[in-house]
C-alpha cells in the first residue's frame, strides 16, 4: 500500500469499515511511514476540532421573523387529486379509463385541444396552450396563438395564405357560445373580432359530433392498444411515409374524425387517419399541385419520440411513489416558446406547469430547452394512478420550418419511469362519451389490468396525431 | 421530537395547519440555520437562506414524500437554496470575520485559560474558513457530517448519492482540509502532541 491508497482509506479506517487484511495493509504501512502518521494524526486533530465547535443558536429575531412569514405564505394545501382515494375508485376505473380513452382519441384521433374546444362541456380544466386563459403570460399567449394568426381572416383583403383545413374549424371551435369574450385570447391586428362571429356552418358543426359519433369498434380498439409498440408503429408508417394524392375522402378532412360524416366502418376509420392530412377546402386549387419533396421525406422520419414530446403519457403506477418527468431539448429553434404541463389526477388538475419556457432556459447551455420533473407521492402501493404530460410547440415550431427527426440530437427526450409500466395516451376523461364507457368490457380492463400490473410497458402511436404533427412541422411554403 | 409525533405533525401541517408547523420549525430551526451559516459562512446570507428554506418547506409541503425523514428533506432544500443564493451573489462565500451570534465569540467567555480560549477559538476560525474554501461538494458533506454529524445514509439522501460515494467524498474532504489548514500547522500543534511532533522531528 502506498501512501496515496493509506490516506484514501483514512475515513473507513476511522469508521472500522476496512475488511482484517485492509487494515493489516493500511497499519503495516503506517508503522513504516512517518509521514501519513503525522497526516493521520492531524487528521484526527481536525476531527477533535470540529466536533468541538458548538452550534451556533439561531437569532430569536430570525426565528420570530420566519413564523411570522409562513404565517402570511400561501397554505399548502393538498390538491384536489391527492385528496382522491383512488383505492375506492379501484383499478377497474381507472383501466376502464384508460382504455376507453385510447379507444376515443384513436378513433377520432384529433389533437385533444382541438377537441376539447370544440363544446364547452367538453373544453379541459387545464391550462393546456391551445386554450390558455386570459390571465396567461404574454409568452404563452404569443405562443398559443402565432398560428392561427396567420390563418386568413374572414374579413381580410384576401391575404393569400390560407391554412390548413385542420387550423380553420380549430379556430371557430375554440369559440365556445356565449363564451368568447372569456376565453379568446387577443389577436394581433384585431383579428380576433373577425373570427367571432361563426357562420352558420361552424355553429351546426359545434352540435354535430355528440349526434353523429361513429360507433366505437372495442375490438380493433384492443388488438392496436395492447400490441407493443413496435407493432403498432409498424402498422402506422408506411401509411405515414405514403404522399399519395387526396381523394375526396381527405378533402373532407377532420371532420369524418369529428364526427360530421357518416361513419365509416372502424378499420376504415382507421386507414383513413394515417393518410396525409388534407388540405382547406379554399387551398385545393394550390393543393393540385403535388406535395413538396422537401417536407415529406423529413416529415417521415419523424418519430415516436416527436409525439411524446408533443402529447403525453398516462402512467399507471402500483408503486409507493412515481417519478415523472418531460423534456425538451430543440437545438434549432433560437427563438421558440414551450410548455409542459402535468396533469395528474382524475380530475386532470395541474400539477406542475411551466407556461412558456424562453430559449436557453432553463439550461445555459442549450439553445432551447424546458424540463418539467416532479415526484408524485402515492398514498398506497395498489393505487392506480394516471397523470399526463403535455408539451406544445408545434404551432411556433411550424413557422419556424423547423423539422424535428430522431436523428436531431436532443431533440426530444421525454421520459416517465416507474416500476410498473407505461401506457402513452392522453388522459381526456372529461371528454368521454357514456357511450363509449359502456362498451369497455371487463375482459378488457382484466388484459389491461394484467399487463400494466406485469410491468409491461405499451405504447401507442395515434396515426392521426402522428399527421398532424407531421403536417405541423412542414416548412412554410 | 420522536418520529410519531414528527409524522403527526407533518400531516397536519400537509392539511395547512400552521401551528403544527411551527412546532416542525421550532424543532428544526437551529440545525438549519447552522448548516446554512457553515455552509455559506455568513450570519445574514444564512438567516435569508434559512428563511427561505423554511418558506419552500412550507409552500412545497405536499411534495415531502414519507419514505424520507423531514430532516433530510428540510436539508435538501437548505442546500438548494444555499447553492442559489452563491449563483446570485458569489461564487465563493467567505467567512464574515466578525460572526454575530456565532458561538465562537461566546468562547471567551467560558472559564478557561486565557491560552486556551484564544487558541480555541483561533483553531475552530481557521477551521471553519478552511471549509469554506473547499469545493461546494466536499463542503456540503464534511458540514453535515463532521459539523452536523448526520449520518452517511442522510448525507447519500440529501445529496443524492450512493453511500461509498459519500464516505470517499468525505475522505476526499477531510485530506482537502488539511491541506488548506497546512499553513496554519501551528495552531494544531499542541494537539497533534508528540505523534506529530517526533515525525516532525523524524522528517527533519
Amino acid at each position: 500500500m502506498n501512501c496515496e491508497q493509506a490516506r484514501a482509506n483514512y475515513t473507513a479506517w476511522r469508521d472500522g469499515e476496512l475488511s482484517p487484511p485492509e487494515r493489516r495493509l493500511l497499519e503495516a504501512h503506517l508503522a513504516v511511514c512517518a509521514e501519513c502518521r503525522r497526516v493521520f494524526a492531524e487528521l484526527d486533530v481536525l476531527q477533535q476540532v470540529m466536533h468541538s465547535i458548538p452550534e451556533a443558536k439561531a437569532p430569536d429575531s430570525l426565528r420570530t421573523q420566519v413564523k411570522a412569514r409562513l404565517k402570511t405564505a400561501p397554505t399548502p394545501a393538498p390538491r384536489p387529486w391527492q385528496l382522491l382515494t383512488f383505492w375506492r375508485l379501484g383499478l377497474a376505473a381507472s383501466f376502464l379509463l384508460v382504455v376507453v380513452v385510447f379507444g376515443w382519441w384513436f378513433f377520432y384521433g384529433e389533437d385533444f385541444s382541438t377537441t376539447a374546444a370544440r363544446t364547452p362541456e367538453l373544453a379541459l380544466p387545464s391550462t393546456h396552450l391551445g386554450s390558455a386563459p386570459p390571465a396567461a403570460p404574454p409568452e404563452a399567449e404569443q405562443f398559443a396563438e402565432r398560428a392561427p394568426a396567420q390563418q386568413p381572416s374572414a374579413g381580410g383583403a384576401g391575404a393569400p395564405s390560407p391554412a390548413p383545413a385542420w387550423q380553420q374549424p380549430r379556430v371557430e371551435k375554440r369559440i365556445p357560445k356565449g363564451a368568447e369574450a372569456g376565453n379568446r385570447l387577443p389577436r394581433p391586428g384585431g383579428e380576433g373580432s373577425q373570427a367571432r362571429p361563426q357562420p352558420a356552418a361552424a355553429q351546426h358543426e359545434l352540435q354535430k359530433p355528440e349526434k353523429a359519433q361513429p360507433v366505437f369498434d372495442f375490438t380493433l380498439a384492443k388488438r392496436v392498444a395492447f400490441a407493443p409498440a413496435a407493432k403498432v408503429r409498424a402498422l402506422s408508417a408506411p401509411r405515414m411515409d405514403s404522399t399519395a394524392p387526396e381523394s375526396e375522402s381527405h378533402r373532407s378532412g377532420r371532420g369524418e374524425f369529428a364526427g360530421a360524416a357518416p361513419q365509416p366502418p372502424a378499420d376504415k376509420a382507421v386507414a383513413m387517419k394515417v393518410q396525409p392530412l388534407p388540405e382547406a377546402p379554399g387551398m385545393s386549387a394550390q393543393s393540385t399541385a403535388p406535395a413538396p419533396a422537401e417536407p415529406a421525406p423529413a416529415a417521415s422520419q419523424l418519430s415516436q419520440q416527436v409525439l411524446e414530446g408533443a402529447f403525453g403519457y398516462v402512467l399507471l403506477a402500483n408503486t409507493t411513489q412515481l417519478h415523472a418527468g418531460a423534456s425538451l431539448v430543440l437545438p434549432e429553434a433560437p427563438d421558440c416558446r414551450l410548455a409542459v404541463q402535468l396533469l395528474a389526477g382524475q380530475g386532470m388538475q395541474p400539477l406542475l406547469t411551466i407556461p412558456a419556457v424562453a430559449p436557453g432556459a432553463p439550461r445555459a447551455d442549450r439553445p432551447f430547452s424546458a424540463e418539467a420533473v416532479t415526484t408524485i407521492p402515492l398514498a398506497d402501493k395498489s393505487v392506480a394512478y394516471t397523470f399526463s404530460i403535455t408539451c406544445n410547440y408545434v404551432t411556433r415550431l411550424q413557422q419556424l420550418g423547423v423539422i424535428l427527426t430522431p436523428e436531431t440530437p436532443g431533440c426530444v427526450n421525454m421520459r416517465a419511469h416507474n416500476a410498473s409500466a407505461k401506457v402513452l395516451l392522453q388522459l381526456l376523461q372529461p371528454l368521454l362519451p357514456d357511450k363509449l364507457k359502456s362498451q369497455c368490457t371487463p375482459e378488457l380492463l382484466d388484459e389491461a389490468r394484467t399487463r400494466v400490473l406485469n410491468g409491461e410497458a405499451f405504447e401507442v402511436a395515434p396515426a392521426a396525431l402522428f399527421e398532424r404533427i407531421k403536417h405541423d412541422l412542414a416548412p412554410k411554403q | 421530537m420522536d418520529a410519531q409525533a414528527e409524522t403527526g405533525l407533518l400531516l397536519r401541517a400537509r392539511q395547512g395547519d400552521e401551528t403544527a408547523f411551527d412546532a416542525l420549525v421550532e424543532a428544526y430551526f437551529d440545525r438549519i440555520y447552522n448548516f446554512n451559516l457553515r455552509y455559506l459562512g455568513q450570519p445574514d446570507a444564512a438567516a435569508d437562506v434559512t428563511q427561505e428554506t423554511f418558506l419552500r418547506a412550507w409552500r412545497s409541503l405536499r411534495k415531502w414524500r414519507a419514505e424520507s425523514a423531514f430532516t433530510t428533506w428540510l436539508y435538501s432544500i437548505a442546500l438548494n437554496v444555499c447553492k442559489s443564493h452563491l449563483r446570485k451573489h458569489s461564487r465563493f462565500p467567505r467567512a464574515n470575520p466578525s460572526m454575530e451570534n456565532d458561538p465562537l465569540e461566546r468562547l471567551s467567555d467560558e472559564a478557561q485559560g486565557p491560552d486556551s480560549q484564544v487558541l480555541r477559538q483561533e483553531r475552530s476560525e481557521a477551521v471553519l474558513q478552511a471549509i469554506l474554501r473547499l469545493p461546494p461538494d466536499m463542503r456540503a458533506v464534511l458540514v453535515l457530517r463532521d459539523l452536523q454529524q448526520a449520518s452517511y445514509e442522510e448525507i447519500g439522501e440529501v445529496l443524492g448519492l450512493k453511500l461509498g460515494t459519500v464516505k470517499s467524498r468525505l475522505n476526499r474532504a477531510r485530506l482537502a482540509l488539511r491541506t488548506l489548514l497546512e499553513a496554519q500547522r501551528e495552531l494544531f500543534d499542541s494537539l497533534v502532541g508528540p505523534i506529530g511532533e517526533a515525525e516532525r522531528e523524524e522528517q527533519v
